[in-house]
């Protein structure tokens, strides 16, 4: 199979920092994540504060909010457990060729963009990201069902370059 | 600039075009306005409504009797406006085809509408909306003959238009036969009169039991019964069924009548259908996917259909001009010549079939299994009865299931080329998609926790192109995941070893 042969080759086109830009995600991208899960907790709790502010005689009123509470207690834990498989299990890679993400456990899914078939490619950014020196890469290609890649939770330094490095190598086609 | 070689304005008949375009929007207006009275704020809201409509109408006007259309040496000059002056630029090496849509309306006047379709997008396209026939043709041979001095410059032109495709109406009968889309209009339409009244419905009733009762009269006199509900029941089955054919036939007929394919240089363009004629072309170069049906009733026949996927995005608004059919209907051993002129060396008969992870079948059962389980526990709710029922049609559902996974499995297959990437797939109704792998913009290997257990993984390979919800992709499950990954790997090299696909010969 010389197309794997030609893939394990160094090509010319190959950028010099792209082993360093492969890898996993920032560590603080966990810090993200777990801090969006905080909130959906909090809104769980919300309405649980505000009927805790009244006097509740009933016993079934009680054990309602009580099951809230535990509900928002669990959600927390669940997205606690899997934010951080998510993490441990999302990988970026950077290849001559291709832009490669994976990510999931439960539900493991792999990406694959071409270079050539890169049409646009952004770096965004949110208050909690800038905060936390995080920005997401989004890789637009002329598909429709995949037509965007998000790729939340790079270090900003890295998305940059990442970003470049793509830019250096997307020859955009005609579709 | 150079002089034009031609300036012409619309057809007067377009205002009427234009007319009932506002009319249609004016609708709500008109009936707020009829039904209004009672109060004044609603009498308000009306005129209201009618004046925005009499500006709208005014502007629409305006834009109609302002348009003009200048042919120049290289490009299509579309004006129109008088205050805010609108000026659009289609160079002839950027038009990609005339759409002419023709319906009873314009037959009857002699016109026809124009959709000058460009290879930049839907933004771009001009609309002349409408112009007289023999315009149209003149239009035409100017358009064409730019083309081909701007394409001239850059290669030698293949001989011009070769037909394909010519889809007689004994063929369009038979598709009307495998398609059935009547059954889709008549339940349509039983589904809105349901929702919008009861009174059509009870005159209707009425007029069945009229009509049945000579029937029922008749039978009651040589039938025991309990046989003649049967009886009746049966023969309004089959007049049911002999009429829904009969309306499939019809609106086959309708649609598709005189389909003609023709292949000019390297444009593909189809002419079709009886009230409304339309013609839809696209570049070979951009066509992303073939899918070539074959359900039961067409196996029957003999026939498939193939259906194309273009990364035209006129799409977006103008559907009727894209360009969707290669073959509506057409008799199983000529795909491959259809293919051939589409994605060249693209074999449909390979022994390179791998198929796909069959000892999944277990699992589908069990989740099938598991699926039914709700249905269980309702039915003990509702009673012993509805739960023994249930019980006892499980073993069915597995039965059919299983026959239906191996089925499945049994015809499914991938195959990938030195350019093409092919999947079959189905049981009873089965399809065959095809896609240039050069087309693919990205592609994407998934596991699901079922699919983890059971050792398979989806491949989904994105093209560009297709509309609404029918994106055009294909999505290959029930891979084992290291062949999905060599898969994934072989392809995604192949997409940027591109000299290969620069030298097919076209």
């Amino acid at each position: 199979m010389n197309a794997i042969a030609e893939l394990q080759a160094p090509s010319a086109t190959d950028p010099p920092e792209a082993g360093s830009l492969s890898g996993p995600l920032a560590p603080a991208a966990l810090t993200l994540w777990r801090l969006h899960a905080a909130m959906g907790s909090v809104f769980l709790l919300v309405p649980t504060g505000v009927l805790a502010l009244f006097p509740l005689q009933d016993w079934i009123g009680s054990s309602a909010l009580g099951l809230w509470f535990l509900l928002a207690i669990v959600y927390a834990a669940i997205a606690w457990r899997l934010t951080g498989n998510f993490y441990r299990s999302a990988y970026l890679g950077l290849e001559p060729l291709l832009l490669r993400f994976r990510r999931g456990r439960i539900w493991w899914k792999e990406t694959i963009v071409p270079r050539s078939r890169m049409q646009f490619i952004d770096v965004t950014q949110g208050p909690l990201e800038r905060r936390l020196g995080l920005s997401t890469l989004v890789v637009h290609t002329a598909g429709m069902m995949h037509a965007r890649l998000d790729i939340q939770g790079l270090e900003e330094a890295r998305a940059h370059a990442l970003r470049d490095a793509l830019l250096a190598t997307a020859i955009n086609e005609v579709v | 600039m150079s002089d034009p070689m031609l300036v012409r304005r619309l057809h007067p008949s377009s205002v009427l075009f234009a007319g009932w375009t506002v009319l249609k929007e004016l609708l709500p207006a008109l009936v707020v306005l009829l039904f209004a009275g009672a109060s004044r704020d609603e009498q308000f809201f009306g005129w209201v409504m009618v004046a925005g409509a009499v500006f709208y109408a005014g502007v629409v006007l305006i834009k109609v009797f302002s348009l003009r259309y200048e042919v120049h040496a290289s490009e299509l000059l579309i004006r129109e406006g008088l205050i805010w002056r609108k000026v659009r630029r289609l160079p002839f090496d950027r038009i990609q085809n005339l759409a002419v849509i023709r319906g009873p309306v314009h037959r009857l006047l002699g016109v026809v509408s124009v959709r000058v379709e460009s290879a930049s997008g839907a933004g771009a396209d001009g609309m002349l909306d409408v112009i007289r026939r023999d315009r149209l043709e003149e239009l035409q041979s100017l358009v064409q003959a730019g083309i081909d001095e701007s394409a001239e410059q850059g290669e030698g032109q293949e001989p011009r238009t070769r037909e394909l495709l010519r889809v007689p109406t004994s063929e369009l009968v038979r598709l009307g036969l495998i398609s059935n889309r009547g059954m889709v209009v008549v339940a349509a339409v039983i589904g809105a009169v349901f929702q919008y009244t009861d009174d059509l419905l009870k005159p209707l009733w009425g007029m069945g039991e009229r009509l049945l009762e000579p029937l029922i009269g008749r039978l009651d006199q040589t039938l025991p019964g309990p046989m003649v509900g049967l009886t009746v029941a049966i023969q309004v089955l089959i007049a049911a069924l002999t009429l829904l054919r009969m309306l499939s036939i019809l609106l086959a007929v309708l649609r598709f009548h005189g389909f003609l394919l023709e292949r000019d240089g390297d444009r593909l363009i189809a002419h079709y259908g009886l009230l409304t004629r339309v013609t839809a072309a696209a570049p070979r170069t951009r066509i992303q996917k073939l899918q070539i049906d074959e359900s039961l009733l067409h196996r029957a026949f003999g026939r498939v259909s193939i259906l194309v996927q273009t990364a035209t995005m006129a799409a977006l608004n103008q559907q009727s001009t894209q360009l969707r059919w290669l073959a509506p209907v057409l008799p199983t051993d000529r795909a491959q010549e259809l293919v051939d002129e589409t994605m060249p060396d693209c074999r449909l008969q390979r022994d390179d079939w791998q198929s796909l992870a069959s000892e999944t079948t277990r699992w589908l059962l069990l989740r099938n299994a598991l699926m039914w389980t709700p249905l269980l526990v309702i039915g003990t709710f509702v009673g012993l009865r509805a739960f023994l029922i249930m019980l006892a049609l499980l073993p069915l559902v597995l039965i059919y299931s299983r026959a239906a996974l191996r089925g499945w499995f049994a015809f499914s297959a991938w195959s990938l080329g030195d350019n093409y990437v092919l999947f079959r797939s189905g049981w009873l109704n089965r399809k065959l998609e095809l896609a240039p792998i050069e087309r693919i913009q990205s592609l994407a290997i998934s596991q699901s926790p079922l699919e983890r257990w059971a050792g398979v993984s989806t491949v989904t390979l994105d093209l560009a192109g297709g509309s609404g919800m029918d994106h055009a992709t294909i999505r290959i499950p029930y891979m084992h995941r290291e062949v999905a990954e060599q898969m994934l790997q072989r392809i995604g090299v192949r997409i940027d070893s591109r000299e290969a696909w620069l030298e097919q010969p076209a």
